[in-house]
């Protein structure tokens, strides 16, 4: 019977789906906790750069350092790193950044951008925007941190924007990735005074306060975009995990409502043959 | 008398031991920390730096990057830190040649700078494995 055969070719093709979706969901679980591992091990490093860029930044003027300061001029006009995804596959994760970015920034072709993640510079290619680099086909992390520090400071030095701001997706669990934008330029120094409390006495700084924290502020800014592209890269990885979990369910859940229609059509076929078997049966001896 | 020395980099912590001496390269030239130095915070440059705890010496070839140094223990933050038994000299040989061809051929200042900065490192990461192999030979 054609349509028997029909429904067990289904069937198969719903295993194989179920089987490919189930390797994926296992790829990217070892890939977040990597992305989680790396994001960990930084930590450290970024935590006492932060702590150092607040002992510093209350031992010398914050006026005199150009990344610390307001630009004079306003423009209206920013420089915005969106960090997406190179591939889909991920459920709604990039869509919900992009409306996020799209509801944060109402007008985008008012600013400037930069890309991480073919998913966004597709977004903002639709979208008519300008942009000025793309890091999309960079994959390791000690090129492309450095790049895009100084891509920004160069940008934001030259005078020609308000502010730089990163727009990721903040990892917060496997089940959570929250769309975020943040301004990383001009510096903002917080929680002053608390941090800086625990230097007490005299403390040399060679060659001089100025220089060490001008020679600082780029790193802190390198650990911020950073952390930004691993909170990405972890929330992909999970976000990916999620999808193909689901798409595996989905696809087991089919299989079986098909192996029920399968069972059913089948033993309707016996049925009916049985029936005709004897009605042919009782035809003759009723003849006879 | 020792004291507590930890190297970062952004991707690990790169070195963590009570040492008697730790030596740096700063744009001023190189600082010797030994213990009870006075509070310090200095940025210090590409290099190497020279560890002695006990009867062993270390060096490790690093980026860029800060030193603090606190009552009882000395935090380094660089860019890059790789420990001279983690070198392999055949790599380092073969970008070191790589950046060379580079630097001899191209015209393009952005690729030069790239060669340029690579070659560096070879040579310094040559340097490094060159006292590790000095330092075994003394023992």
């Amino acid at each position: 019977m054609q349509n028997l055969r029909l429904i067990k070719n289904r069937i198969k093709s719903a295993k194989n789906i179920a089987q490919i979706t189930k390797a994926m969901e296992l790829v990217s679980a070892s890939k977040m906790k990597k992305a989680i591992a790396v994001a960990e091990s930084g930590r450290l490093y970024a935590e006492k750069i932060r702590e150092m860029v607040m002992i510093l930044g209350s031992k010398v003027d914050r006026r005199s350092h150009p990344l610390l300061k307001k630009p004079s001029e306003v423009y209206g006009k920013r420089l915005v790193v969106l960090i997406s995804t190179n591939k889909g596959l991920c459920g709604s994760l990039n869509s919900s950044l992009f409306r996020h970015m799209m509801h944060h920034y109402q007008n985008l072709s008012s600013h400037i951008w930069a890309t991480v993640g073919l998913k966004g510079a597709n977004f903002l290619t639709l979208s008519h925007v300008t942009i000025i680099a793309d890091f999309s086909s960079t994959h390791s992390l000690s090129v492309k941190v450095p790049a895009l520090a100084e891509l920004v400071i160069q940008r934001f030095l030259d005078g020609k924007v308000d502010g730089v701001d990163l727009v990721y997706n903040d990892f917060q669990s496997v089940f959570k990735q929250q769309p975020r934008a943040k301004s990383i330029l001009p510096l903002t120094i917080e929680g002053e005074g608390a941090e800086a409390k625990k230097i007490s006495g005299t403390f040399l700084i060679e060659p001089n306060p100025e220089e060490v924290f001008r020679e600082l502020l780029p790193s802190y800014i390198e650990t911020q975009i950073r952390d930004a592209l691993l909170e990405a890269e972890a929330s992909e990885h999970a976000a990916r995990m999620v999808a193909m979990r689901n798409a595996t369910d989905n696809a087991k859940t089919f299989i079986s409502e098909l192996t029920l229609v399968y069972n059913k059509a089948r033993q309707e076929k016996i049925t009916n043959e049985i029936a005709d078997l004897v009605t042919a049966r009782s035809a003759i001896v009723q003849e006879g | 008398m020792q004291f507590l020395l930890e190297i970062y980099t952004p991707e690990r912590k790169a070195f963590a031991q009570d040492v008697d001496l730790v030596s740096v390269p700063t744009s001023k030239g190189r600082i010797g920390v030994l213990a009870r130095h006075i509070p310090l915070f200095t940025s210090i440059v590409e290099g190497e730096v020279k560890i002695v705890s006990g009867n062993e010496e270390y060096y490790l070839a690093i980026g860029g990057g800060f030193m603090e140094v606190m009552k009882d223990k000395v935090i380094i933050l660089v860019s890059r830190a790789i420990r001279a038994d983690e070198l392999n000299e055949e790599e380092i040989r073969k970008a070191e040649q790589a950046a060379k061809e580079i630097l001899a051929k191209s015209k393009e200042s952005q690729e030069r700078a790239d060669a340029q900065a690579v070659l560096r490192r070879a040579i310094l990461d040559m340097k490094v494995l060159r006292r590790k192999r000095q330092v075994g030979s003394i023992n």
